[in-house]
């Protein structure tokens, strides 16, 4: 006998209904509430959590404004990375010296 | 006198409200949902988990919720918010037996396979509702079910077993549409091929 799909979906409803049928003793809500009693109250989280927030997001807005400041301070000073890379290691033969012995250059 | 005290029976707090006094620190109001919501989160947990780990289920359905009460943001969406809360705990009771193989691959005895048989060769013609089918109905399910991956099953728990659309199994279990309704229609034919490889001769 090979089960075709209507008959599947039919299994599948009555199996569902089957499982809901069960019938589950009291008790488990008072083990829940037990559990959660026993957890920090959310009030103090929350204090926590808020007081995270607000300095993160000011922090943010910080590091967005000097990241603005810094980058118009770049192009108004016409600052080409690797220009002032290599005058930087030609005028200071000492660092120039210490890239070289590692291999970089 | 009985409008008045109908209106006064109806007038009990909002979602919303108990939820506020929850987040200010008033433990003892979170009984309040749960009394509320208790048959709901029943009701999804025993749909999807064996019988003998509902209980813990829906404790652990109402613990996570509590923990993530502070990141509600519709107040007034909790039952959705908590049913797929309830869902997703279920999925993850799943994919914890799978990952820590405690699934057994083929649970039926004898005795099972001839009721099952038995009752597939007579199904054409036969009534579901009939009470000493739906047991072996069940059994079929549960086994056929125990071969699926925890992604399949609980896609097809949801839409067959609990009737969910597409749309709302995705909701629950944070999905797409086209995800769920790709792995639904993959999961029956697997389950298909199973009972027939399995009982068809």
């Amino acid at each position: 006998m090979k089960i075709n799909e209507e008959s599947l979906l039919k299994l599948m409803a009555e199996a569902g209904k089957q499982r809901e049928r069960a019938i589950i003793p009291d008790g488990w809500q008072m083990k829940a509430m037990r559990r959660i009693r026993n957890m920090e109250p959310l009030n103090a989280k929350r204090f926590d959590l808020a007081l995270c927030n607000r300095f993160v997001w000011r922090f943010a807005a910080t590091a967005c404004v000097l990241v603005i400041l810094l980058s118009v301070y770049v192009f108004q000073s016409d600052f080409h990375t690797e220009y002032e890379l290599a005058r930087m290691f030609v005028s200071d033969p000492l660092g120039f010296d210490l890239v070289q012995s590692f291999g970089l250059l | 006198m009985h409008k008045m005290e109908t209106i006064c029976h109806t007038s009990e707090p909002d979602d919303s409200a108990i939820i506020e006094r929850v987040l200010q620190g008033d433990v003892n109001a979170f009984e309040i949902l749960l009394r509320k919501y208790e048959s709901l989160v029943l009701r999804i947990a025993k749909r999807h988990i064996p019988f003998a780990s509902v209980e813990e289920t829906a404790q652990d359905v109402f613990v996570r919720a509590y923990q993530a009460l502070p990141g509600l943001k519709k107040k007034a969406d909790f039952r959705n918010w908590l049913s797929a809360i309830a869902v997703r705990t279920c999925y993850d009771f799943w994919r914890k037996k799978y990952r820590d193989r405690e699934v057994p691959i083929s649970t039926l005895s004898e005795a099972q396979q001839e009721r099952i048989e038995s009752f597939l060769s007579g199904q054409a013609a036969e009534d579901y509702e009939e009470a000493g089918r739906r047991k072996e109905a069940g059994e079929l399910v549960d086994w056929a079910l125990a071969q699926l991956s925890p992604e399949d099953r609980m896609v097809t728990e949801l839409v067959h077993l609990e009737g969910l659309s597409g749309q709302e199994a995705a909701q629950m279990l944070g999905w797409t549409v086209a995800n769920v309704k790709i792995r639904a229609f993959r999961a029956r034919k697997k389950l298909r091929t199973l009972v027939n490889r399995k009982f068809g001769k």
